[in-house]
């Protein structure tokens, strides 16, 4: 059985230096050492669960929750990320849209899907180098109404289930779930930052609790996260993947100038939460 | 066509459609005629602020792209060029 072998998330955007000060230097740093220590765990694969931003995606077709197949990932570009090719894991993630279908979960096969910087940004910091193969699982945090949260813990249960039943012996896989936290993109309260909120996700998830963060309605999720908040379903897949392990603290800000309630954690196996160990 | 969709599928057109939007940052008006907007929508459009845009009815994570297509400064604010140079360093 193959083995999953740390969660993390992370916010998935940076903007100009300085622009937030020490807070932003402090993000990144967070970011740079959330990336030393996955390359520390030496995965085979690296699931990296994010929203696409409309690079992709339109209007005209919505598809809740998508993997991306290809053998190799074409980066979009936006945010002058670099553009050369990420490595995918085509039989992992083949092999994942046909486990969920036998277990009714339908999930949509993205192919030429062009990673933007909700994939690309994490990717270069994790690996640099373009060595690890990356499979992008898109939650469409876009669509109206949103994927309810419960329905993404059960794809990262699906996820664990498939690594630990189906995929080869020690095959080492780390699943980073990105964005967020709070912040209004497009709307009124753009630049509002709720740390509340943002601390209520964080507190669960490296309690080893992320399963209650299920019970928020999306609406709950839009009126004190945002609507970009909703991509909290893609640290919630995550946290399932990992059910009752805490985690830690990698880094937090509040960055106004950054429109966002930055975030980055890492929930590590074999720490089990008081609930789940009793 | 709902106009609402409408207004959404040119902020995804300058994005898909190869040359656009570099057509569309030279001479605006002149893509937004070719779509069957109202003329509020087109004023809208062509103003390019979030609550214009909000107005004319797109998406607001689709105003994210198109205000960066229709105001390329932005650009400049949202860049982490630094950041991205000191990873991109780190390569072996």
């Amino acid at each position: 059985m193959g083995q999953i072998v740390g969660g993390f998330a992370t916010a998935h955007i940076m903007m100009s230096r300085g622009s937030a000060g020490e807070k932003g230097e402090r993000v990144f740093a967070g970011m740079k050492d959330i990336g030393s220590r996955i390359r520390k765990l030496a995965p085979d694969v690296v699931v990296i669960i994010s929203s696409d931003h409309f690079y992709n995606y339109d209007l005209s077709f919505q598809a809740p929750f998508a993997i991306a197949t290809d053998a190799q990932h074409q980066p979009f570009g936006d945010m002058s990320l670099p553009t050369d090719i990420i490595p995918g894991a085509c039989d992992f993630a083949s092999g994942f849209v046909g486990f969920a279908a036998d277990h009714d979960a339908d999930l949509v096969r993205l192919q030429d899907y062009r990673p933007d910087h909700g994939v690309t940004l994490p990717a270069l910091i994790i690996d640099p180098d373009r060595r690890t193969p990356i499979v992008p699982f898109i939650i469409n945090t876009a669509m109206d109404p949103a994927p309810r949260l419960a329905r993404a813990w059960r794809y990262g249960q699906l996820l664990a289930e498939y690594v630990q039943t189906v995929r080869p012996a020690d095959e080492r896989v780390v699943v980073v779930g990105t964005g967020g936290l709070s912040h209004w993109l497009g709307v009124a309260e753009m630049g509002r930052v709720n740390s509340a909120f943002d601390h209520a996700v964080i507190d669960a998830i490296i309690a080893g609790d992320g399963q209650k963060l299920t019970s928020w309605t999306s609406d709950y999720v839009l009126e004190h996260g945002g609507n970009g908040g909703l991509e909290i379903l893609n640290w919630v897949m995550m946290s399932a993947t990992l059910p009752g392990q805490r985690g830690e603290v990698i880094y937090y800000e509040e960055i106004p100038e950054w429109v966002t309630g930055m975030g980055g954690i890492a929930v590590v196996p074999g720490e089990q939460s008081e609930e789940a160990a009793a | 066509m709902n106009p609402d969709h409408l207004v959404n599928r040119i902020a995804a057109d300058l994005y898909r459609i190869p040359g656009l939007k570099a057509e569309f940052q030279s001479d605006p008006a002149s893509v937004l005629s070719r779509y069957p907007l109202t003329e509020a929508q087109r004023d809208g459009l062509i103003e390019g602020s979030f609550p214009a845009l909000a107005a004319a009815g797109m998406h607001p994570l689709l105003q994210m792209i198109y205000s960066v297509a229709r105001h390329p400064e932005v650009n400049a604010q949202i860049s982490a060029q630094s950041y991205i140079d000191e990873l991109m360093a780190e390569r072996r």
